[in-house]
């Protein structure tokens, strides 16, 4: 009896794989797009899924004259036409119109490197928002449209990506290079040449960094068995950075959330980077574990995984529904916008881990090589500091505070400054390592050398 | 004299009696302690009462704020400060809301290290002990606080961290 059953549960599993995936393969599908005011037709490749019907959103955004904002790192994807605004992340099925919550099923798709939309989501709210008249014909494949670009002169537009965030008065706007692929200068990249900056603007170079001493004032952070406090520790090594940094890259500014022994709240230092807008955050810490035994350095970047998006965002919706309506009743449209960062349960940094990995790198193997510390590696947490920083951000745990021998060492002037000129190359190499990959200058070699 | 030899086995006999009624109320649990280099934390098996899932999940945090045997060679360190108190486990579906007193703020040694060790040890024994656990808040004296000693954020639940759960022989290559 009981292998009979599991004959057949096993046949039905193969069954309902396989309609699974007959149902959910991709197909391609040729639309025709109908320009209601020119008279013109031309076909599209769409596509179609689930037997829902897709079109390219390249395609839809040029038909109806939409700029368009995609994210390849956040899959985010924003129209603005003012006044209206309308914000989609892949995969959630989430769709902002105008601040209200819209559901569309299924959700935006990436199939290769273009990205798709429902149809009969473009049909049911395009016409509305956009006040255009938009039909869709299930059965003849075909979608009339008030076409605002004539359909035989599409032009590629440029890709931005615009980030809101705490303390950011404005938002900040970002050409993404490398979304130029293939495009004639791409090929120098390879090659590792020194790129003329023609079309990639300087504001490119890194050359405004924040670096954030841990703790301060009434909180001393961790206290050593001899009574070091890692508070001034971080002090005198971000106030060395600060100066080799300056000193050693021609232009470069840092800026320090502290230059003395006071207290700043965790949620002002990053809001002071956003605000300044820079270009790295730098957050020095020593550390402490339980046992006397723990030694070395570690470099810490934020990392969201072991942490619950989903009460994230219903935390945001409990207490963050009255700022909306306060926000949008004063008409601040900072406020909402970051309100609806938060609505898609997006942190500002998560966008930036990436390279935020690539600096803790380039900081700890430095560090690793210059000091001979014990290398504890990369790790990823849910920082406070790093969670709202709207740039690569880090923070470096300078070794261990709990560590009798650690702690000597740390007092120590001759030893700290070692270690800022460590950070301060590792960071120097990644600005480096960026700036060619930007097809920016080359910081010389040797400048960083004492 | 036989006399004492047939009260010496019925004695005996009810002894492994009561033996097995207690070892049939009590199951095994992991409680996990910190490395002795902070990078990763060892698991300790204790057994507990079988009871409700609040009372099982309340022994097991108490068997963690008590900490590892005082064994240097068991190199296993302690994860929550002195004078630590629970005041209460609350469980909603797969969230366990786990109440500490002040002095998990107050008495605790700074450092991400140190921090995430607390934070983790308390996530991993629960989730890892009660299949329903999948979210763990952690709360002091009754409300949410941002952070224990100012590195990570502690507004949010936080579910099992498997990367720092690694055996002994991981940590030691590294020394």
């Amino acid at each position: 009896m009981t292998r009979i059953n599991l004959v057949q549960k096993k046949i039905l599993a193969g069954i309902v794989i396989i309609t699974l995936l007959s149902v959910n393969a991709w197909a391609e599908n040729n639309l025709t797009i109908h320009d209601n005011i020119n008279h013109l037709t031309v076909q599209v490749k769409g596509a179609k899924f689930n037997n829902y019907d897709f079109i390219s959103f390249e395609d839809i955004a040029k038909i109806l004259g939409l700029e368009y904002k995609w994210n390849p790192i956040t899959d985010r994807v924003e129209i603005v036409k003012e006044p209206n605004e309308i914000v989609f992340v892949k995969g959630k099925n989430t769709v902002l119109v105008n601040n209200r919550i819209i559901q569309m099923t299924p959700s935006l798709q990436l199939i290769g490197t273009r990205l798709f939309i429902p149809v009969e989501f473009v049909e049911a709210q395009f016409g509305n928002i956009f006040n255009c008249k938009i039909t869709w014909n299930k059965q003849t494949n075909t979608l009339s449209i008030d076409s605002v670009t004539p359909l035989t002169s599409l032009r590629e537009k440029e890709r931005q990506n615009i980030v809101f965030a705490k303390g950011l008065e404005e938002p900040m706007v970002r050409t993404y290079p490398y979304l130029h692929k293939g495009e004639p200068n791409s090929s120098s990249f390879a090659e590792g040449k020194i790129m003329e900056t023609g079309t990639i603007p300087e504001s490119l170079r890194i050359r405004f960094v924040v670096i954030d001493p841990g703790h301060g004032g009434k909180d001393p952070g961790a206290i050593g068995k001899n009574g070091l406090k890692e508070k001034d520790v971080n002090l005198y090594i971000s106030k060395k950075i600060k100066e080799l940094l300056e000193s050693h890259i021609p232009g470069m500014k840092c800026l320090l959330t502290r230059d003395g022994d006071y207290f700043i709240p965790l949620s002002e230092r990053a809001a002071l980077a956003n605000y300044k807008k820079v270009d790295l955050f730098i957050s020095i810490h020593s550390n402490a574990a339980f046992s006397r035994e723990a030694n070395g350095f570690e470099v810490y970047h934020l990392s969201t995984e072991a942490c619950d998006d989903e009460a994230r965002i219903a935390a945001v919706a409990e207490n963050e529904a009255v700022n909306l309506e306060d926000a949008q009743n004063k008409g601040d449209k900072g406020k909402q916008l970051n309100n609806i960062e938060m609505i898609l349960g997006q942190l500002a940094q998560e966008e930036f881990i990436g390279q935020s990995q690539e600096l803790s790198g380039f900081i700890l193997e430095s560090a690793c090589r210059k000091l001979g510390a014990v290398d504890r590696g990369i790790k990823g947490a849910f920082f406070m500091v790093l969670k709202d920083a709207l740039m690569p951000a880090v923070l470096v745990e300078c070794g261990f505070i709990s560590n009798p021998i650690e702690e000597t060492n740390l007092r120590s002037t001759s030893f700290k400054d070692e270690i800022s000129l460590a950070i301060a190359e590792g960071v120097t190499s990644y600005i480096n390592y960026y700036e060619t990959q930007m097809g920016l200058n080359n910081i010389k070699k040797g400048e960083n050398k004492e | 004299m036989r006399k004492c030899i047939f009260l010496a086995i019925i004695l005996a006999l009810i002894s492994t009696g009561i033996w097995y009624w207690r070892e049939s109320t009590m199951r095994e649990v992991i409680i996990y302690f910190s490395s002795e280099n902070g990078r990763y934390m060892i698991s300790q098996k204790k057994k507990i009462q079988k009871d409700n899932i609040v009372h099982q999940a309340k022994d097991v945090i108490n068997l963690l704020i008590k900490g590892p045997p005082d064994n240097r060679k068991l190199k296993m360190f302690p994860t929550i400060p002195e004078g630590v108190k629970l005041l209460g486990v609350k469980i909603d579906s797969n969230r366990v809301d786990v109440n500490f007193s002040r002095a998990l703020i107050q008495n605790h040694p700074g450092g991400s290290n140190a921090e995430i060790q607390t934070i983790f040890s308390i996530v991993n024994s629960l989730t890892h002990n009660f299949d329903q656990i999948k979210w763990v808040q952690i709360l002091v004296e009754g409300e949410k606080v941002s952070t224990i000693s100012g590195h990570l954020c502690i507004s949010f639940p936080f579910r099992e961290d498997v990367s720092l759960m690694q055996k002994e022989e991981n940590d030691s290559k590294h020394k």
